[in-house]
Formats: C-alpha cells, sequence, structure tokens
C-alpha cells in the first residue's frame, strides 16, 4: 500500500494565499473584452437605467425639502411635508409602473411636479399644497389639455395608460 | 438700473410684440424648457414681470426691480403680449387675462398678468379652478422664450 509523505509546511503564510494562478479573481486577471462585456451589459440593461434615474429623481426630490418661502424669487410657498409625501408615494408607483418622470421640480403654485419631457411633447403631474393633483399635457403650441386626478393607485395606472399612449404618439 | 416711478403714472396701452421680462430659477428647466409648474397664478395679484417699454431684460434681476434680493445668477425667459391667451378655457371661456401696468416706486416697469370671471370689470381675481390655472400656465410656457441662461 503506498504511502503519502505529509511535506512540512515551510512558509505558513504562502500556503494561506489562495492559489492564484489556477483562480485569481482580482480585477487584472479578468480578460479585457470580458469585462467590458460585463460593464456594457450591466449599465445598458433596463434595471440598471431605471434604477440610475430613479436615484436622480430622488436627489431631486429630497432637495425640495429645503426651500423655503419664495425660492422661485417671487412668492412662492414651498412644498407641505403632506404634497412632499404624496409626491414620493407618488413616484414609487410610477418605478414599479416603469413610467417614471424625466425631473422632479418644486411647483411655483405651492407643491411638487413630475415632469415628462420627450421632443416637442410635455406632460406634468402637479400634486398641490392644496391637496389636488393636476395633470397638464400638451405638443408644440396646440391647445393642453388640463384634467384633475385622485391619489389612488387605479388613478395613477390609469393616467399611466394615458401619457404612455399620448407619448407613443410622438 | 431700472427706471423710478418718479410720479409716473400707469400706462395700461401693450402692443402684441412687446415683451414682459421674468426671472427664473437656475435647475428648473426641463430639457432646456420652463415647465408650466415654474409660473403661478396667485390668489391676491397677478404673477410679476417687467415690461420691455420701460426696462431692459436685466432689470428683472436688480434688486429695485426683485424686492432688494439679489438674483444676478438666474435665468430670465419673455412673454409676448400677443402671447398671453385672452380668455380660457378655449370651448368655453369663463376667465379673461390680460397685462397691467403696476409701476412700484423703484421698478416703474412692474407689471403683472391679471386676470378674472368675464365681466366682472377691471379688478384682479385669480380662478379657483386648479385646472384653469393650469391651462393657462401651460398656455404661457408654450410661448416662453429664454433671454437669459442662468450664470
Amino acid at each position: 500500500m503506498p504511502t503519502i509523505a505529509f511535506e512540512p509546511i515551510a512558509n505558513q503564510k504562502a500556503w494561506l494565499t489562495p492559489p492564484t494562478r489556477i483562480f485569481d479573481f482580482s480585477a487584472e486577471a479578468w480578460p479585457q473584452p470580458f469585462v467590458d462585456k460585463i460593464v456594457r451589459s450591466s449599465l445598458e440593461s433596463e434595471y440598471t437605467q431605471r434604477l440610475t434615474q430613479y436615484l436622480a429623481l430622488l436627489r431631486d426630490f429630497f432637495r425640495l425639502r429645503n426651500l423655503e418661502l419664495g425660492w422661485d424669487g417671487y412668492a412662492a410657498a414651498p412644498p407641505t411635508s403632506r404634497s412632499l409625501i404624496r409626491a414620493l408615494s407618488t413616484l414609487q408607483r410610477l418605478l414599479s409602473l416603469r413610467f417614471l418622470p424625466s425631473r422632479i421640480i418644486p411647483s411655483a403654485e405651492g407643491g411638487v411636479a413630475l415632469c415628462y419631457s420627450y421632443l416637442d411633447s410635455f406632460a406634468q403631474l402637479e400634486l398641490l399644497n392644496s391637496g389636488e393633483t393636476v395633470v397638464v399635457s400638451y405638443r408644440g403650441a396646440a391647445v393642453p389639455e388640463a384634467w384633475e386626478i385622485s391619489d389612488s393607485e387605479q388613478e395613477t395606472k390609469k393616467l399611466v395608460r394615458r401619457l404612455q399612449s399620448f407619448f407613443d404618439r410622438v | 438700473m431700472p427706471q423710478r416711478a418718479m410720479g409716473r403714472l400707469p400706462d395700461q396701452s401693450f402692443v402684441d410684440d412687446e415683451r414682459l421680462f421674468r426671472r427664473y430659477r437656475p435647475n428648473d428647466l426641463v430639457d432646456g424648457k420652463l415647465a408650466p409648474a415654474s409660473l403661478a397664478i396667485p390668489k391676491n395679484s397677478g404673477p410679476s414681470f417687467v415690461r420691455e417699454k420701460y426696462a431692459i431684460p436685466e432689470d428683472v434681476l436688480h434688486p429695485d426691480c426683485a424686492g432688494a434680493r439679489d438674483f444676478s445668477g438666474w435665468g430670465i425667459f419673455a412673454l409676448r403680449v400677443g402671447d398671453i391667451p385672452p380668455q380660457l378655457p378655449p370651448d368655453v371661456p369663463t376667465h379673461r387675462f390680460w397685462p397691467q401696468h403696476v409701476p412700484l416706486e423703484d421698478c416703474y416697469a412692474h407689471t403683472e398678468i391679471w386676470c378674472n370671471r368675464i365681466g366682472q370689470g377691471q379688478t384682479y381675481q385669480a380662478p379657483n379652478s386648479a385646472t384653469l390655472k393650469t391651462l393657462f400656465r401651460a398656455m404661457v410656457s408654450q410661448h416662453l422664450k429664454i433671454v437669459r441662461e442662468p450664470q
């Protein structure tokens, strides 16, 4: 029966180092075309793009908390905490419906506006301090359409379908 | 330096090509355009502008025309008097809109866009309907021209 001779461990530290020649996970060891492909596909993924857009919108959103009376250079009221909460909850709904706005800006009427813009078409969902939610959409110089909606999930879904069809016609 | 009133009376004569100037905050453009949300119809007085007949665009940033505040880095947009929608809503009008020269002692060019219910004389009365206000703000923002980008 063959015997197995164990060599004494001469260098304990070297023995504990992972066998880099066989399984090297350091960035330098990855073939560049492979790395490029991973990076490109992660940047191009719809999920990453949506998440990046959502984070940018959240950054805009949190800036709204610091506005003071007259922030527009005239006499505009800052958004109330109620309208901020309504805007955040609408934004979360829009994220799940995959229909995020291009920008979040304060409303000079007092409140928060979620804006969609594509070529010459524009839509705005405005959550006012008064508690009303008003939508307006227009294309170029055509007469705009404006209407009020409630804050329910059903209404948001209905709105998204209407705006998707509005922007699909561009 | 904005023109001072120096006892002059308001001049309610406007031509369609006269421009009204208003300042806007940096970072409020959406794809290079002012959104309707950036304009308000206040409850007690019309939205403020300075009129071209008695001002240069930069006057709207000057402390004399800006409540003694400094807006030097802000942008300026212009609205032609002829682009103010005269009556709204378009199908069955209930309200009318017009430029009203409201000089201030330090800012003679100060002008507001006034509105009221059709048939209620020359007093200012903001519409109660948020939809009607939004419609007006949208129609105005469709015609705004950026005169100066924020610096």
